[in-house]
């Protein structure tokens, strides 16, 4: 008897709780309170509950600053303006694509350089391509490997440097082809290299035999 | 009931003119919600600097983010998610999670003045706060929606994308502890 006694308080502890929010039904609602007359324990509990709540609510509101307003319309407006500057979603696509045509072109270009200079002096291109890749690949490690370490050593000078970098119009490329670049041009000379390494030399000796 | 309609219609029609580029639009919205959401990031984080910083951040990812917001709920309703979630991160970060002070509750039992007058007094509602702020942070938000800012259960559940079934236990189980935590109080100034 007296375990059946002390689920019933079990479950009408829990159930005090949203009868205190006025979410209870009315069935459950007489059977809390005809729980409530007899129990002395759960009365005293749910006289704690209330009162509890009630300290909670009496936890006193605060009147906003003055300027809070104004703060937010600053911001905002500030932001719409930036946005107003900012090209939207289809012309930085373009411009994007007008960046990596240039990027490709300057790629062109520069092995045409290469295979012509490769002609003149009688070095084959391939060699000429690896040696200036190797070079420029240890000059951007060395570069990023020192600046990591200068950034690490000086973060608000780097952050200085950012701040202004912001402020000033953000580069046409969006992220997307950021990304693109930054993994198509390795790809695009490691498989370069791989090619000018791999293929046989145009007036090879092989021929002879 | 009506006038809680009334307020959701002239919200939408603000929204509206806001997402056609009427500047005007949302600082009408500003000054409806700008006193709720500074005092639920207030009681959440327990700082009024951190407050002041926060209601700019809450109504600035609003108006950015006021593309994504879905007019089939409340549009009050989705700037106390912002809120809630915002004030959230930003406390969880910070770890600023203050500790029940049981020296405070024993200073706290010598003052000698009548319950009315402690209630009115700047000491009890301080202690209050401190034990609001000792909850755990997912506990503290959802007993500050629900008490302070009478959001039902399934409003809280939006807000704080919890299940129903998860804010009642959370509920239940926050005011368990601000119960345990608050019966010296009660006993005292209540029952004597």
């Amino acid at each position: 008897m007296d375990k059946t006694y002390k689920m019933k308080c079990k479950q009408v502890k829990r159930l005090l709780h949203v009868h205190l929010d006025g979410f209870l039904d009315e069935e459950l609602k007489k059977k809390v309170k005809v729980h409530l007359l007899e129990c002395m324990n759960c009365q005293r509990e749910a006289r704690f509950l209330q009162k509890a709540v009630d300290l909670v609510k009496s936890y006193p509101a605060q009147s906003p600053p003055r300027d809070l307003p104004l703060l937010i319309q600053e911001k905002i407006r500030q932001h719409a303006k930036t946005a107003q500057r900012q090209p939207a979603v289809f012309k930085k696509r373009r411009l994007g694509w007008q960046t990596v045509t240039a990027y490709a072109l300057s790629l062109a270009l520069f092995g045409i350089l290469l295979y012509l200079i490769g002609e003149k002096t009688n070095v084959s291109p391939g060699k000429l391509f690896s040696s200036c890749a190797g070079f420029l690949s240890s000059l951007f490690s060395s570069i990023s490997g020192t600046a990591s370490t200068i950034r690490s050593m000086s973060k608000p000078f780097f952050q200085n440097l950012r701040n202004i970098f912001h402020s000033l119009p953000k580069p046409p490329l969006s992220q997307e082809y950021k990304i693109l670049i930054y993994i198509a041009l390795p790809v695009f000379i490691f498989l370069n290299l791989w090619f000018f390494f791999t293929s046989p030399e145009p007036n090879g000796e092989k021929t002879d035999n | 009931m009506k006038e809680d309609k009334k307020r959701e219609l002239i919200d939408r029609e603000l929204v509206k003119k806001c997402l056609n580029g009427d500047l005007t639009a949302f600082e009408e919205l500003v000054k409806r919600y700008e006193r709720p959401v500074y005092n639920l990031v207030f009681r959440i984080t327990g700082d009024l600097g951190e407050a002041k910083d926060m209601t700019q951040e809450v109504f600035f990812r609003a108006f950015r983010f006021l593309k994504g917001y879905n007019p089939q709920y409340k549009f009050s309703n989705w700037l106390f998610k912002i809120a809630t979630n915002l004030s959230i991160n930003i406390v969880s970060r910070q770890k600023k999670h203050v500790s029940f002070n049981e020296k405070h509750q024993s200073g706290l039992m010598d003052i000698s003045v009548s319950p009315e007058k402690l209630m009115e007094s700047r000491e009890l509602k301080e202690y209050i706060q401190k034990v609001i702020l000792s909850l755990p942070i997912k506990y503290r938000a959802l007993v500050l929606l629900r008490h302070l800012h009478d959001f039902t259960y399934e409003e809280i559940s939006f807000i704080t994308g919890l299940p129903v079934g998860t804010v009642k236990t959370y509920l239940f189980r926050a005011r368990e502890i601000l119960k345990n935590k608050l019966k010296k109080v009660i006993k005292d100034f209540y029952e004597n």
